[in-house]
């Protein structure tokens, strides 16, 4: 009867996935051929095998581990899950636990510029249905984490998917980028080597082409993607060895690396210390009030100083402090 | 939806009907995201998943009880328990504790990605290490994170030290804790100021100080309308001309606050005082230029001149 059996392709790869599950020794490709005569085995071999690869391809993409066994005296070959790797671990959290889970877990799900945002939903339906109810508790009342901006137009990137996904395969992307120091937009490709977070939004670490260099783009001056749709399951770049993402991410905007590094000697007002001293990583005290600092963005710096009015005295270099007093002037 | 979605919310049915045999159409739709008649037809259509030989035996068969409204599953076809994690089912996991600083719940949040990390490790190769692909800001913490966590827990009052920013001025101030936000990398403390008889917001790295009082108080019932208290910033507008080489910077920075000016374009911030846009206005200098009210334009040549003060030594030097 099952020759009668009008299947779409969600249906067969269940059923392939019962079938391999429940199979207790390897499985042939033959066998599934005559299982799935309508499937597999109609016109030509060669596009048969094709269809059985993609959807075989499909399965492993949902976690499902299926090797191919090539036999044995005791075993024939064939196509078999590895059950042991099959499931889920079971995992038990205490209410505490479970509620700072939500918690983080709202804060992705909560921007629409996060990666992975589909992803962690589906990886909590998996924890929910071992847990034991639907009704994990909530994140804790007095706690909430918002990781994007919920207006502007950097809640609008679009791109970090795209790139996650680049990412994942390492596909090289072409870009129009509008930056910002030249007022022009370039088209360049890209091999994307990481994705940095800071204060809400998202910059794409990798490899410039058309300068040859490593460089950060801030994802909302990109204006167009494309990711290599050529070859979509052979990488296209490998990323260097000793390439480390971390260094890429600044905390403090003097440390964006834009030119070679100046040693700035600032001071700090007594009664801002608690505050400020904390604000200035990697930086060496040389007294109580004094702060040397290794600058890569000059115009970062400054901004900072000023924007704390005579709380930050820049002592050294003499040239920063001439400029500072440049720049007010053109105020006043 | 495509079709990798599709079988996954498919095979959570399945895992999560044979753990937990009987759950209401209404609770299992709710879960899934699907209108209950959606998810009947799509039980429905679950009833065509099965092994050959295809026998009656070798189908899944789930099914919803006409009396009780209830889901059952009889043959589940060994399609019970939940497929361990893909790769970026894994990210996402390690993506989002990333978002969860220790200093929370020291306790709960190290065992919590302990727990997470030893189901990744057991789903995908350990070499999913999200710091390849994606690196989140780490916040400064302050000092007294778990002391403010704990007052807010206990519902503690608290006195702090506290630099204001808008008023350029440290003070002691009574304090009952009402939530804790992290927001773009900020921890704020959200309360009700005894001393200012009003709720505030308290950025952590200005509270300098933190001494906890033995006496309690009743938090609010409700919470939710204090979470975006601190996105509140006062009642006077202020406006700040920035020229066409920082015009790009401000425009992606604050959006729906600017407009474009001639060559350039006008910031309009909200705030209690002039503090804040005078500092924004000094930072920018030369190519910002204060706009209105009058206070703010001379609030910015007065803190310029004293800031050009301090440097006047150079002129002594050169001359």
């Amino acid at each position: 009867m099952h020759t009668l059996r009008l299947v779409n392709r969600t249906e067969r790869l269940l059923d392939l996935l019962t079938y391999l599950l429940n199979a207790h020794e390897p499985v042939s490709w033959q066998e599934i051929k005559n299982h799935f005569p309508e499937d597999y085995a109609q016109g030509v071999e060669e596009s048969n095998q094709r269809k059985f690869e993609r959807d075989k391809a499909e399965l492993i993409s949902l976690g499902i581990p299926i090797d191919y066994f090539s036999g044995s005296d005791h075993q024939k070959e064939g196509y078999i899950i590895d059950k042991n790797k099959l499931f889920l671990p079971e995992i038990e959290f205490t209410p505490q636990e479970s509620s700072l889970l939500m918690l983080s877990a709202g804060a992705v799900q909560e921007n629409q510029t996060f990666p992975y945002a589909d992803q962690l939903e589906s990886a909590l339906h998996k924890i929910i249905s071992i847990h034991g109810n639907f009704h994990l508790p909530a994140p804790p009342q007095d706690l909430k984490i918002q990781a994007g901006k919920s207006k502007g137009p950097q809640s609008r990137s679009r791109w970090v998917r795209q790139i996650q996904d680049a990412l994942e395969r390492r596909k090289t992307l072409e870009i129009q980028y509008y930056a910002f120091s030249t007022g022009k937009t370039t088209r360049r490709k890209v091999d994307p080597y990481g994705l940095t977070f800071r204060r809400g939004s998202w910059a794409l670490v990798g490899w410039d082409h058309l300068r040859k260099a490593i460089r950060n783009f801030v994802l909302t001056r990109i204006r167009n993607l494309k990711v290599n749709p050529r070859r979509p399951g052979t990488p296209d770049y490998e990323v260097p060895q000793d390439f480390d993402l971390s260094k890429h991410q600044h905390a403090q905007d003097w440390q964006l690396r834009l030119h070679k590094p100046i040693e700035v000697t600032i001071r700090l007002s007594t009664h801002r210390l608690p505050e400020l001293a904390p604000q200035l990583p990697g930086a060496r005290r040389l007294d109580e009030e004094t702060f040397r600092l290794q600058v890569t963005n000059k115009d970062g710096l400054l901004r900072w100083v000023l924007s704390q009015k005579t709380d930050v005295v820049v002592l050294e270099p003499a040239s920063m402090r001439r400029e500072i007093k440049q720049r007010l002037g053109g105020l006043l | 939806m495509n079709i990798t979605e599709r079988i996954n919310r498919i095979l959570f049915i399945m895992s999560y009907v044979s753990q937990h045999q009987g759950v209401p159409l209404e609770e299992l739709a709710k879960a899934v995201g699907m209108r209950p008649r959606q998810l009947e037809k799509e039980l429905d259509f679950m009833l065509l998943i099965g092994k050959p030989p295809f026998r009656p035996d070798d189908y899944v068969d789930i099914y919803v009880d006409e009396d009780d409204q209830r889901v059952y599953i009889d043959f589940d076809q060994m399609l019970n328990r939940p497929l361990r994690f893909t790769r970026p089912e894994a990210m996402a996991m390690l993506l989002s504790l990333e978002l969860l600083d220790p200093q929370v719940d020291p306790e709960a949040v190290q065992s919590l990605k302990d727990k997470i990390q030893q189901v990744i490790g057991s789903s995908v190769d350990p070499t999913a290490r999200l710091q390849d692909q994606i690196v989140m800001e780490s916040p400064a913490v302050s000092e007294h994170f778990e002391q403010l966590r704990q007052a807010t827990e206990q519902s503690r009052k608290i006195e702090i030290d506290y630099y204001a920013l808008i008023r350029d001025q440290t003070s002691r101030r009574v304090v009952r804790p009402y939530l804790m936000t992290k927001h773009l990398g900020y921890w704020y403390l959200t309360g009700y100021c005894e001393t200012r008889q009003d709720v505030r917001t308290f950025k952590f790295e200005r509270i300098l100080d933190v001494r906890m009082r033995d006496e309690t108080f009743r938090p609010p019932p409700d919470l939710a309308p204090f979470k975006d208290a601190f996105l509140d910033f006062g009642p006077r507008r202020f406006e700040i001309y920035f020229d066409q080489a920082w015009a790009n910077w401000i425009l992606e920075e604050w959006g729906d606050l600017v407009r474009y000016e001639g060559d350039g374009v006008v910031l309009t911030l909200t705030s209690e005082t002039p503090e804040f846009p005078t500092r924004l206005a000094l930072s920018y200098a030369p190519h910002a230029r204060p706009v209105s009210p009058k206070e703010l334009v001379e609030a910015v040549h007065k803190e310029a001149q004293r800031i050009m003060d301090l440097y006047q030594d150079e002129d002594g030097l050169c001359s």
